[in-house]
């Protein structure tokens, strides 16, 4: 059900670099400070936060979140092995989601460095993504493999 | 307190607010802010700091003389100290968090993001947009898809109230 959000998610990001919306303030507090308070409130209330503005939904997108240690700690065994990497491999498909909108964002940020901005992820990404890709499919085949 | 100021020989700082008050400190008082250690590690004694209001440093500054002392025997104390700190309105919290991250004071940031972070996370959307004087800046159309696509998000009831 998660992963189906995710991807709804990822086209409503792909429309809005389409449509280039504007950057308006975060309220009355800097970037850092909105990011600093964003990553010590958890997802589900980050993802309902998303529609406070388009600035919120960016910056929401763009955090480094710390994943608060709710359904790893106190179990042992196999079952929260596999919980947790497939956590971790959705939160490293999303960290490249959300690298994709940080481009974005540094275009309109700096609309005189965009152009180079973009060229140098479009350069980029071709080399990095396929390998991580590969990299996650393989943990995971790994850790089912051991289930069955 | 002379105990911990012993080494440093009580040398004061000046700072001055963005509403030109000046408030005179003990250097190892200021120094937990890294802005101004760095300053005093430049060799400065007057501090001026245009993004501080009167307010937010008054309070500040009694948040590090009350930090700076700190030992074992008044962890209690402190810790009382730090929820009345807390215990204010929005507004106030953002000018303390503003002021923390222009000092670079480190357990006062961690402690004031924390409380935001506490106190807007049970909160609906529109109570938020309030609270952060934030205009939405979404088409009823367009709020209403990001909903539908995050409904699992949405569901039960917010908090709806501004404190």
């Amino acid at each position: 059900m998660t992963v189906a959000m995710e991807t709804e998610e990822e086209e409503e990001e792909e429309e809005e670099e389409e449509e280039e919306e504007e950057m308006i303030e975060l309220g009355n507090l800097s970037n850092d400070v909105v990011e600093s308070i964003f990553s010590r409130i958890s997802l589900k209330s980050l993802i309902r936060l998303k529609v406070v503005s388009k600035t919120w939904h960016n910056s929401i997108n763009n955090i480094r979140h710390c994943y608060p240690p709710t359904t790893s700690t106190g179990m042992e065994g196999l079952i929260p092995l596999v919980c947790k990497t497939i956590k971790r491999n959705k939160t490293l498909r999303k960290y490249e989601s959300l690298s994709s909108a940080a481009n974005n964002i540094c275009e309109d940020f700096y609309p005189d460095y965009g152009g180079v901005e973009k060229y140098q992820s479009l350069q980029r990404t071709p080399v990095s993504t396929p390998k991580d890709k590969q990299l996650v499919r393989f943990t995971s085949h790994r850790i089912f493999s051991c289930v069955t | 307190m002379a105990s911990t100021t012993e080494t440093k020989q009580k040398k004061m700082l000046i700072l001055k607010s963005a509403d030109n008050d000046e408030f005179e400190i003990e250097e190892s008082v200021g120094v937990q802010s890294e802005t101004i250690k760095n300053l005093v590690e430049d060799g400065f004694t007057f501090v001026p700091l245009p993004n501080v209001y009167t307010k937010a440093l008054i309070k500040i500054i009694d948040y590090l003389k009350k930090h700076a002392n700190k030992t074992d025997s008044n962890d209690e104390e402190i810790k009382t100290f730090d929820k009345d700190f807390v215990n204010t309105t929005f507004d106030d919290l953002f000018e303390l968090v503003s002021a923390a991250n222009y000092l670079h004071i480190s357990c006062l940031m961690n402690m004031l993001c924390q409380t935001i972070a506490d106190r807007i996370k049970d909160k609906s959307p529109e109570a938020v947009r309030k609270i952060f004087h934030i205009n939405c800046d979404y088409t009823p159309e367009e709020e209403a898809k990001i909903r539908k696509a995050n409904a699992q998000a949405f569901e039960g009831q917010f908090d709806e109230s501004l404190d």
